[in-house]
């Protein structure tokens, strides 16, 4: 008897103890899952943040060497002299923009990488589509019979305000001719230079929100996935005179003949580096020869503005309103993260400068 | 003994959910860290872009040469009139030439402007409007060797947007091209 009321005594006092503490760490628990609900919201949101960051970083590099680059290496003066190295539109064997068209959301670069294929032809081209004969032992170079040129190369070749960027299908080193893939627009006279170059077109493909990269020739693949919004803005010289004089006497595309040429451009005013909408890029005056025409206010270029904007993979971590482009999922709290924007400028470094009003 | 069992398996239990709870609270510092460090990272990548944007400014503005005259001479041209604080540039300020000193360490009306959390250009002059989180502040000064045809150029610059100061400094130079 004694027994089994101690030992009832005791079982109640152990379901009271089980009770209290499960009461207790119940309200631990509680607690601990606020803070592992927020952790985890936290890690999962900053993965791709990180994501986010470094997508941009990949663009902004990117478009920034590029352009820092383009118009460099020219041959026989800069390469602004035979075309605008920078366009506002698409270029390439497919897909190309007609010309004089302006896009803000695709830019064309032109530059001559670190390359000895730099010569000129020899006799003239047959026809359009005839083999270029090149002139294998031009100053610099390699003795290889072709220039240096091999299948697949990107070639630039350019005489008196015509020119052509083409890929090379075929090189025969015994007869120092290479065959473009396609024909070209026109048939160039003797002494025509021919160039090896790297053609960039980056664009935004907007409906698969991707920064595209094409080399003008069959490679266009995403570069950035997610990129929501990319402009380029023009910064030009405001000088009329900005662009190469012609001889005295002379005149060009953007100079009328006079003594001394008289230039077709507008003067914009100050001396900074004036922003100009697109349309004054495809309103003339006019440089080069029809297809590859383009507006003269591309030879004064002097810096680019470009504006990227990337959103989250993830559609859950992207709210409504004017901090995304894009609607998502989340509600807000942690998980919510704004698309980045940026805007950077770049100076192209080759893009030759004259002395505007000076004369 | 029994009972003194009993009360030793709710001290143990407490303490373990002390222990465990502590440790959690360990844990979640570390994503606090964590979410600091990208926040840092992103500042910093900013304060570079906007540091880079500021040379690419400094850099586009007129540094050349031109030949007038019969017989031609080749004269210096170079950009002393340009405001490049204000966005977009104005026509009335120092251009190209060579700053006053200091102004990399206070803010100098015409070498200094301010932006936002996003990098927006928000206002320039001697003190900061509110929205302003990146101070970017430049310096051009003659190369000592060749002051007529070489620039340094600096661009720096901080945020005050944590405690951490974040700071972004660039350094080029400009040379005078034929």
């Amino acid at each position: 008897m004694n027994e089994r009321s101690e030992r009832a005594l005791q079982r109640g006092y152990v379901l009271v103890e089980m009770l209290v503490s499960i009461a207790i760490i119940g309200a631990l628990l509680g607690v601990l899952l606020q803070f592992a609900i927020a952790a985890q919201e936290a890690v999962t949101v900053q993965a791709d943040v990180a994501d986010l960051q470094q997508r941009l970083r990949v663009a902004a590099e990117a478009l920034r060497h590029d352009l820092l680059a383009a118009g460099a290496g020219g041959v026989n003066g800069p390469l602004a002299d035979a075309f605008a190295p920078i366009l506002p539109a698409r270029t390439g064997s497919a897909g190309a923009d007609p010309e004089l068209s302006a896009h803000a959301d695709r830019i064309s670069i032109t530059y001559v990488p670190d390359t000895r294929s730099q010569t000129a032809l020899t006799i003239g081209m047959g026809g359009p589509g005839a083999p270029l004969a090149i002139d294998p032992n031009a100053p610099g170079c390699p003795a290889d019979g072709s220039c240096g040129f091999t299948r697949g190369d990107r070639a630039l070749v350019f005489s008196a305000g015509a020119h052509d960027v083409f890929t090379v299908a075929d090189v025969s080193g015994s007869s120092a001719t290479i065959s473009p893939a396609a024909a070209l627009s026109h048939t160039y006279p003797a002494g025509s230079r021919v160039v090896g170059v790297v053609q960039r077109v980056y664009y935004l493909d907007r409906p698969g929100k991707r920064l595209m990269l094409y080399d003008g020739d069959r490679s266009d693949l995403p570069l950035v996935d997610h990129v929501v919004d990319l402009r380029f803005t023009y910064y030009v010289d405001p000088a009329a005179d900005a662009v190469r004089p012609p001889p005295a006497d002379g005149s060009s595309c953007a100079y009328a003949p006079g003594t001394p040429p008289v230039p077709l451009l507008d003067d914009l005013g100050g001396l900074a580096p004036t922003l100009v909408p697109p349309s004054r890029l495809t309103d003339g005056p006019v440089c080069g020869l029809s297809p590859h025409r383009f507006d003269a206010d591309l030879l004064r270029v002097r810096r680019i503005g470009v504006t990227v904007r990337l959103e989250t993979e993830s559609a859950a971590l992207r709210g409504s309103g004017p901090a995304f482009l894009t609607r998502g999922t989340s509600a807000g709290g942690a998980k919510y993260v704004p698309d980045l924007q940026v805007t950077f400028d770049v100076a192209p470094r080759n893009m030759p400068a004259f002395a505007g009003r000076g004369h | 003994m029994d009972r003194r069992a009993a009360g030793f398996a709710l001290v143990e239990v407490l303490m373990a959910a002390c222990l465990v709870i502590t440790v959690a609270v360990a844990v979640s510092q570390i994503s606090a860290a964590a979410v600091r460090a990208s926040y840092a990272a992103r500042v910093r990548t900013l304060a570079a872009m906007l540091a880079a944007q500021k040379m690419e400014q400094l850099r586009s503005l007129r540094w050349s040469r031109t030949r007038i005259g019969t017989p031609a001479v080749t004269v210096p041209v170079s950009d002393v009139s340009t405001d490049l604080s204000s966005d977009p540039p104005t026509d009335a300020g120092p251009g190209l030439s060579p700053s006053p000193a200091g102004t990399l360490d206070s803010n100098v009306p015409f070498y200094v402007d301010y932006l936002d959390a996003g990098g927006t250009w928000v206002g320039h002059g001697a003190t900061p409007p509110g929205a302003a989180v990146y101070v970017r502040r430049w310096a051009v000064q003659p190369l000592d060797s060749d002051p007529d045809d070489i620039l340094v150029l600096q661009v720096i610059v901080t945020t005050t947007a944590d405690a951490v100061a974040h700071q972004a400094r660039f350094v080029s130079v400009l040379t005078r091209k034929p």
